[in-house]
């Protein structure tokens, strides 16, 4: 008997509230699922999204973190200091270890896109903040069957609020109202995830000019050293076909590396912002078919699954970044100067 | 682009976002950590490097010592050594001395021995000359004049004088 009680404990944990839930009504709820973040506010000429928010959020429990890390620093560390040293150290590791010495120089970024990435993901996991929001809705309508409302003051209510659609864009207008939550992960915006690519691979550009020179980073991309010897030994009588063809495989070659590079930038935005946002995605469809089915228990696993998703995908960013800015300023030029 | 949500306002704030955190954490975060961890770095070299210095000493100090307690052990020795030499010499003189003192007192007993033998002898001659008179006195008596007498116990006495060192 003793043997069952935990078991017995949680499935009551699971059942019950599914029990209890269907008399307010919260089967009525339908989920929307929207790829560009909702607007909240407006302030002045900037419309304020709920995942530029939750940046700012994001950012602020970073600043409270690193201040009580750093608070009281000192050569025996404990509590926060540890967890910021063990981040610290890990990517000044791997840092030194991929690229050596040079590695300082990336240091910085490749660790602040780990911790924004990071803390981003995992704050878009905490529960409860997705089904909290502004919905607008409107004069003489009552809201939506099973969703709690609190009415806005008049002049919140004005300045508050994603506007209306754009027609054509989902909408079947009054029938479909969308909520807007407050917080929302700031990697499920493109926005984010797109900034945060071009940050990385601009930056990979300008360290890698830094370290190789201007010139001669350059001649990665656009690599006309054979096909210049071709027309020199041209000059001088000499036909080197060889030369032409060589130097239209190093053309191309460059060239594609050129586009390799371009393409970084969509495959960084878009492997950050696809599983984040399927993630969430994936949580909401569990956590409605946990009210379709009555068992509370399906979200779990996912939310084991989206926590170590979270901490991969920041990861990934971050070593990909590093990876690219070591490539791009490793004097690779040996054998096409040779 | 307007389906995904991409919008240069919203990209413009992100960009600006990550700039700010970049230079709270460059400022806050990566410099004092890194400056921390350099410290305790070398902290802990120069603490492995002093213990190392301190084992090194402790070994130097261990071998003094040892030499030290190797010399003293050797002074002494050779002290005792020379202590047993006197205490024998010592000995030995002493030893003489009382063999010499031994001697002496043997020689002085020896001494008094025979003076007591002769002073006996004398006394005893007095007396068998006396007891010889007095026998001589009444198997002769008188007989003989007093000086004829004294003169044959003389000669009897010499006589035997002669047979006792004769003895």
């Amino acid at each position: 008997m003793k043997r069952w009680l935990p078991i017995i404990v949680v499935l009551a944990l699971f059942l019950v509230p599914a029990f209890i839930l269907p008399k307010f009504g919260s089967a009525a709820v339908t989920a929307s699922v929207a790829v560009s973040p909702e607007v909240l506010f407006t302030l002045g000429p900037l419309e304020i999204t709920n995942t530029l928010l939750t940046s700012w959020i994001v950012m602020i429990l970073i600043v409270l973190f690193v201040y009580f890390a750093t608070r009281k620093i000192s050569l025996v560390p404990g509590g926060a200091q540890n967890v910021l040293e063990l981040i610290v150290e890990m990517w000044d590791g791997l840092g030194q270890g991929v690229a050596g010495e040079r590695s300082r120089k990336f240091f910085p970024i490749v660790t602040t896109i780990f911790i924004y990435v990071l803390f981003s993901n995992l704050l878009g996991l905490v529960p409860g903040f997705g089904p909290i929001g502004i919905i607008p809705v409107q004069e003489g309508h009552s809201a939506p069957d099973g969703i709690i409302t609190f009415d806005l003051p008049g002049g919140l209510a004005e300045a508050l609020g994603p506007k209306p659609k754009a027609a054509g864009e989902h909408s079947a207008a009054e029938a479909e109202v969308v909520l807007a939550p407050f917080v929302r992960a700031p990697s499920t915006d493109i926005n984010m995830t797109l900034a945060l690519a071009l940050i990385s691979v601009i930056m990979t550009q300008i360290f890698g000019m830094q370290v190789v020179g201007v010139f001669k980073y350059w001649m990665k991309f656009f690599n006309f050293a054979k096909i210049g010897q071709f027309f020199g030994a041209l000059f001088k009588g000499k036909v080197k076909i060889g030369l032409l063809a060589f130097g239209f495989i190093d053309l191309f070659v460059g060239l594609l590396e050129f586009f390799s590079e371009m393409v970084k930038i969509i495959s960084f935005t878009f492997r950050l912002f696809g599983n984040i946002f399927a993630g969430e995605v994936v949580l909401l469809i569990m956590a409605f078919l946990s009210s379709t089915f009555v068992f509370f228990g399906f979200p779990f696993p996912f939310y084991a699954l989206e926590l170590f998703v979270g901490f991969m995908q920041a990861f990934v960013f971050a070593i990909l970044t590093l990876v690219f800015m070591t490539i791009a300023t490793t004097a690779h030029s040996a054998e096409e100067h040779a | 682009m307007e389906k995904l949500g991409i919008n240069a306002t919203w990209l413009l704030a992100q960009v600006i976002n990550f700039g700010l955190l970049l230079f709270i954490l460059w400022r806050f975060a990566y410099k004092p950590v890194l400056g921390m961890l350099n410290a305790r770095k070398q902290k802990i070299q120069e603490s492995l490097e002093y213990a190392e210095k301190v084992k090194a000493d402790a070994a130097a100090q261990q071998k003094e010592f040892e030499r030290k307690l190797e010399e003293t052990r050797r002074e002494t020795q050779a002290a005792a050594a020379a202590a047993a030499q006197v205490s024998e010499k010592e000995r030995e003189a002493i030893l003489a001395q009382a063999r010499a003192d031994a001697r002496k007192m043997i020689d002085q007993a020896r001494e008094q021995i025979e003076y007591e033998r002769k002073q006996m002898l004398s006394e005893l001659r007095g007396e068998v000359v006396r007891l010889s008179m007095l026998a001589t006195q009444k198997v002769v008596s008188a007989s003989l004049d007093e000086n004829a007498h004294r003169r044959l116990v003389n000669e009897f006495l010499a006589q035997a004088d002669q047979l006792g060192t004769q003895n």
